[in-house]
This record gives C-alpha cells, sequence and structure tokens, in this order.
C-alpha cells in the first residue's frame, strides 16, 4: 500500500471505545462517502456486513438543535466544539414505501481530531427517534 | 438480581456516591429520586434498548448505491 493511501484510511477510520448501542462490541469503522452522495456508509471494521446509513443532520432537518451534555463529549476527547462533527443515523424503510428516517434522538458525535466516536443518547430533549425525510432511491 | 423492600421515602447507596431515594409509590407506578455524580449517566432501560434496534434495523438495509438517493428536507416535529 502507499504512502498516501495509507493516510487516506486512517482519516476515514471512527473508534467507538463504547460500541454503539446494539453493537456493544464494535470498536472500529470505516465512513465510506462518495463525494455528492447525502449519505455516507459507516461500515464495520470488525464485521463489515454491518454498515450504518449517516449523514449530517443540519439540511435535512431544520430546526434541529441537539444540546449534547458535556459529560457524553467528554468521553471522546472533545475540548472544544470546533472538535465535533455531528451524524444521524439513517433506516430505509421497507419496500415499498421509499421513506427515509432519520434518528434524531441519538446523534452520532465524531471527534474529528481524535476520531473516536460516541452514540450520545438525548433522553427527555424530544427529538424523533424516526423522523421522515422524503427520498427517492 | 440482588432484591430489596423499600418504603416510601427510604434510601439505600450504590457505591459510595449514589443514592436512590424511593419517592411516591401507586399502584404500578413507582417514582424513584436518584442522587449521583455527574459523570454517571441515568438512562431508561427501554429508550437504549429503542435505538439499539433501531440501529439493528438501519444496518438491515444499507446495501444501496448511496450515489442513488436524493431527499428533500423536512422540519423538525419535536416531541
Amino acid at each position: 500500500m502507499q504512502v498516501d493511501q495509507l493516510h487516506l484510511d486512517q482519516l476515514q477510520v471512527v473508534q467507538t471505545p463504547d460500541g454503539l448501542p446494539g453493537f456493544d462490541r464494535a470498536r472500529e469503522w470505516v465512513l465510506e462517502q462518495d463525494d455528492d452522495a447525502v449519505f455516507a456508509l459507516l461500515r464495520n471494521v470488525e464485521q463489515p456486513s454491518i454498515g450504518l446509513l449517516v449523514t449530517e443532520p443540519w439540511d435535512l432537518a431544520p430546526g434541529y438543535e441537539p444540546d449534547l451534555p458535556d459529560d457524553e463529549l467528554a468521553r471522546i476527547g472533545v475540548e472544544e466544539a470546533a472538535d465535533v462533527q455531528l451524524l444521524v443515523v439513517a433506516t430505509i424503510a421497507a419496500e415499498p414505501d421509499a421513506a427515509i428516517w432519520l434518528n434524531l434522538a441519538a446523534p452520532i458525535t465524531v471527534n474529528v481530531r481524535t476520531r473516536q466516536a460516541r452514540q450520545v443518547i438525548l433522553d427527555r430533549q424530544g427529538w424523533p427517534l424516526r423522523h421522515p425525510v422524503a427520498a427517492r432511491h | 438480581m440482588l432484591v430489596l423492600t423499600r418504603r416510601e421515602g427510604e434510601t439505600f447507596r450504590l457505591g459510595d456516591d449514589i443514592e436512590i431515594e424511593i419517592l411516591d409509590i401507586k399502584p404500578g407506578v413507582v417514582r424513584v429520586g436518584i442522587r449521583a455524580p455527574r459523570h454517571v449517566r441515568v438512562l431508561r432501560s427501554e429508550l437504549l434498548e429503542a435505538v439499539a434496534a433501531a440501529n439493528h434495523e438501519a444496518a438491515a438495509r444499507h446495501a444501496i448505491d448511496l450515489a442513488s438517493i436524493t431527499v428533500e428536507a423536512k422540519p423538525v416535529a419535536r416531541g
């Protein structure tokens, strides 16, 4: 492998020291992204058949203003707001319904500096677990 | 599982710095107060289970062409 490729791959690695809900033992993921695509694929390294569609919520869910608890962010080493990238998990509804839901109740916070991530469950903030967005695919 | 019987207003401790108080008992419902340091996360179990189920559902249907999806934004309805 060339050095440049190795560097690129490392940039896209995301680690979850505490796993994710439902995937408690998953520790390492790779964010696969096409330049123009709305969604990226967060693929588990230990078990590559596991993948989660993710997207940044801001354009798709206007009005979304999650309050991220400091102690949750501290667990992935966040020191300032600029360290945080927020991703939300998208679920494609069963056919023939083409709806896509965004999980706004439990966003994935990524520390872009350390590449550590954690899914934060926002209790009592009222953000929906299934926010529908119209989609064509 | 350790099982304790407590009356309304009584408390118990978990470790050195967590105290649980039984605030109110009604048929079918109990209100519980928790005194714990900020770093202790308190989460209703069914919420964690709902997020885990949502993650499993999402993971079951990701094998699609990412570039083929187009979406429209929708304002969030806060519950």
